[in-house]
């Protein structure tokens, strides 16, 4: 699984740590990384849950297409 | 989240748990088949204490390396909580001995305070567990 680079820069651009991230959407800030890391594939409650926090849609976030 | 393991935390766990009653099943069972056929063995209960050991340590030392061991949000205030007991019971047990050896009433001293120094002593093993978790938790910064 490739990192989630728009993940990362979701959060940075909302001035969020990953500890900061990771209490508000209800999970350990290992998850957080392991899911920028492209390390853990997230539920989808908690991919709309990170979605809601970080005001994106779920494809701005998590869809891959063709090229990665 | 107060202490409650997340989604990936379950998962992970669930799977070292699974991997490790299958690896201990194998022992036993390897065990229960190279019964007597000349190797070098302990004897019951030993064996069966051995490959619980070598089972729990497994899953113990894999859930702290994957940050599946417990949730990370309230361990500061278990982590005191668990330091104040253990304190409290390492220094009652200190002044258990020094007043009952005194008195040089072995008995009541075999009695009462090895209870409390293990239970004192198994607190400060906890707090090196907890330690070694939040260490591990705190890794890979990458911010």
């Amino acid at each position: 699984m490739a990192k989630n680079v728009r993940m990362k820069a979701a959060r940075a651009a909302h001035g969020l740590s990953q500890k900061d991230l990771a209490e508000a959407v209800g999970v350990t800030r290992q998850t957080i990384i392991a899911i920028e890391n492209g390390d853990y594939n997230p539920t989808l409650r908690l991919c709309i849950e990170i979605c809601r926090r970080l005001h994106t849609t779920l494809d701005q976030l998590f869809w891959e297409d063709e090229e990665g | 989240m107060k202490g409650k393991m997340d989604e990936r935390q379950t998962l992970t766990r669930n799977r070292i748990g699974n991997q490790t009653l299958l690896l201990m099943a194998f022992l036993l069972y390897a065990d229960l088949g190279l019964n007597g056929e000349g190797y070098g063995w302990p004897a019951y209960p030993l064996n069966i204490v051995t490959i619980l050991t070598i089972g729990l340590g497994c899953y113990i030392v894999r859930l702290i390396r994957n940050g599946a061991f417990s949730g990370a949000s309230d361990m500061s205030r278990q982590a005191r909580l668990l330091l104040a007991w253990s304190v409290t019971l390492i220094i009652a047990a200190i002044v258990l001995v020094s007043w009952l050896a005194s008195g040089s009433d072995e008995a009541l001293l075999g009695s009462w305070v090895q209870p409390v120094l293990l239970a004192g002593l198994a607190g400060m093993v906890l707090l090196a567990l907890g330690w070694m978790i939040r260490r591990r938790n705190a890794r890979d910064e990458d911010e």
